[in-house]
């Protein structure tokens, strides 16, 4: 089921000169040319908790080093008040500051890939952008709703 | 004698870690501000082809990648001995006036305003952006704009918020969009008025800091920044002048001639290099940048809400400013000059012609660009070889020049508020604190500030832990 992309902010995240990191952005890009407000980011800042705190659904997208390269998960993301918050943040403070500075914080989840290669200049890895490819055209729409049913 | 160790210095860009060593009465005999990692960055673009240097060079900092992109393409212009045409000159400035805006915003609601609103002595758990927020949302919500604000100017005119791809050797990427002129010209009021709103809160504080006013840095040292033809500030281009103490100017030199007034040090126990003023030798040749040093070289600002703001700054503390806590006031006032700035660039007939790229190929074998960041003078110095491979490369960082100066502040303020053999955070929070009034960039490519729980030790002369705070 593919749902209307209206109310969900993508944001990926990861540096694209580190081989698989650069999977978020990359996903964030492909989601955009399908219609999805999605965001591309080198690191979390603080200024992305405005625009998370005006959507229904913020999906995270970011790579892993502890999944099997190419694997693929989803995982609500709670609020966390990392005391650290400065000019990076975690998906969790995130939300934090988007509750604290405009009273609103949305459903959230975060996807992460699991990486080959962080390698400087390395492209993505086979397995990697088949993963992205994967979860542009299958996967993130049906999650929408049932994750965010569940938090609902 | 005993040891403390900070480290890391939090709310700062990049890592460093701060010794203070105290004799057996528990007094502080002197100090070391350490910066704790080296990024290489001269040696490894050797070999790499000229018109590369601003993309790598961006990559040295995440905060303020406009100045690195501003330096480089300047040396680049050089190399290829091109004058840019007005409207590619105009462009640069207008990006760079959103990189002084996000970064100085950064610094001050991010970084700074938890120590400034919160209190240096208030809880640490909650001394930080999320406890700002709380206690002071629509602030938060202030800084945030107004960061958003500069990094849209960014992203619009270069192509991407973080490294954009749009500043060029021989200019801009692409010329102004008219329909990105009017969205930055929209956006300038509501930033005015946070940037004037947040001056205002800041000078009601004031007087609750007149004992760090008096013991954070506030020492004779001289001054440099870049000022035009009339003695104006100027954040894109201009001559280096170097100011004394008592408010003299000592010298002025073109910044293709840096060298003739800036030598660098190199120090035991710090990979930051210590630049100093060559004809007063090292160390005696010591001098501060960034928005400080800016406000004192400067004879005015050249805007008249800034040039206003500068009137009352200097009536409240004299023509030349001493403290280093006064940088967070100096930056306040940047903030409010960068944008009335953007706004005669973008009023600036010609702003919109499409011609804003000169080409060429290698004429001169070296090249000096010479840019101020938002935390001071930035040089980028090349040398090429005929076909415009990189054989050399010598980066003098805005926050290297301050180096002396940080280590005689945190000694400063080491000697006012460190004593005995018991820790308390909010005094040591001070000693972090003057090195963020500075807001040092020490290697933004890290990206892993705040990241490192902070641990300080206190140790007696046989490495006996005498006290401990961890966060």
């Amino acid at each position: 089921m593919r749902l209307p992309p209206e109310g969900v902010l993508i944001i990926g995240f990861g540096n694209p000169l580190r081989g698989d990191d650069g999977a978020g952005p990359y996903a964030a890009r492909k989601l955009r040319c399908r219609g999805f407000s999605a965001l591309e980011a080198h690191q979390l800042t603080p200024e992305l908790a405005e625009a998370v705190s005006r959507v229904e659904l913020s999906v995270f997208i970011d790579s892993r080093a502890d999944l099997a390269p190419g694997e693929v998960r989803a995982e609500p993301v709670q609020e966390s008040g990392h005391p650290e918050l400065e000019h990076h943040a975690s998906p969790g403070s995130i939300l934090r500051l988007a509750r604290q500075v405009y009273g609103r914080v949305p459903q959230a989840l975060i996807v992460t890939i699991g990486a080959e290669s962080y390698d400087l200049g390395r492209p993505l890895s086979d397995c990697v952008l088949r993963a992205v490819e994967t979860l542009v055209e299958e996967w993130v729409a049906p999650s929408r709703e049932s994750f965010g049913n569940e938090q609902r | 004698m005993k040891r403390i160790v900070i480290d890391p210095v939090t709310r700062i860009e990049g890592h460093a870690k701060i010794t203070i060593h105290l004799d057996d009465a528990g007094q502080v005999t002197s100090t070391q501000f350490h910066v704790t990692q080296v990024r290489g960055f001269e040696k490894f673009v050797e070999g790499r082809p000229f018109y590369e240097m601003p993309g790598i060079t961006a990559r040295i900092c995440g905060i303020c990648p406009i100045s690195h992109l501003m330096a480089s393409a300047k040396a680049c212009d050089a190399i290829m001995a091109v004058r840019i045409p007005p409207a590619a000159a105009w462009l640069r400035e207008l990006i760079h006036c959103g990189q002084f805006v996000q970064s100085h915003a950064l610094s001050f609601f991010h970084l700074s305003a938890p120590d400034l609103l919160l209190g240096m002595d208030s809880d640490p758990a909650r001394r930080n952006v999320l406890g700002l927020a709380a206690k002071h949302p629509e602030l938060a919500q202030d800084g945030i704009a107004l960061r958003k604000f500069g990094q849209r100017i960014i992203e619009a005119v270069a192509g991407e918020r973080v490294h954009p791809s749009g500043i060029v050797p021989g200019g801009i990427g692409q010329p102004l969009d008219p329909e990105i002129r009017e969205e930055i010209l929209m956006g300038l009021a509501p930033a005015r008025d946070i940037a004037r709103k947040t001056l205002q809160l800041f000078k009601g504080t004031l007087d609750q800091f007149a004992d760090e006013v008096a013991h954070f840095g506030a020492m004779e040292t001289m001054y440099a920044g870049l000022v035009d033809a009339a003695g104006a500030l100027h954040l894109y281009d201009g001559a280096i002048r170097f100011q004394d103490a008592g408010g003299a100017v000592v010298q002025t030199v073109a910044a293709e001639r840096y060298a003739d007034a800036i030598g660098e040090a190199a120090l035991r126990d710090t990979y930051l290099k210590a630049p100093y003023f060559k004809p007063r030798g090292y160390p005696g040749g010591i001098y501060r940048v960034g928005p400080l040093a800016r406000l004192n070289v400067a004879d005015h600002l050249g805007t008249p809400a800034a040039d206003a703001e500068l009137a009352e700054y200097r009536q409240r503390f004299g023509r030349v400013v001493a403290s280093s806590f006064h940088y967070h006031y100096a930056r306040l006032i940047e903030i409010v000059y960068a944008l009335e700035r953007i706004r005669i660039l973008l009023d600036t007939p010609g702003i919109l012609d499409t011609h804003v790229r000169a080409r060429a190929s290698v004429n001169a074998l070296e090249g000096i660009g010479v840019a101020e960041a938002p935390r001071g003078i930035l040089i980028h110095h090349y040398k090429v070889d005929e076909q415009g491979a990189m054989k050399w490369a010598n980066l003098v960082i805005a926050t290297g020049h301050n180096n002396l100066a940080i280590n005689r502040s945190v000694e400063q303020v080491s000697k006012r508020y460190v004593h005995g053999d018991k820790l308390e955070e909010g005094m040591l929070n001070r000693v972090s604190a003057v090195v963020r009034a500075y807001d040092p960039c020490l290697s933004c490519s890290t990206h892993a500030s705040g990241l490192t729980p902070l641990r300080i030790e206190l140790l007696d002369a046989g490495g006996r832990l005498l006290d401990e705070i961890a966060t």
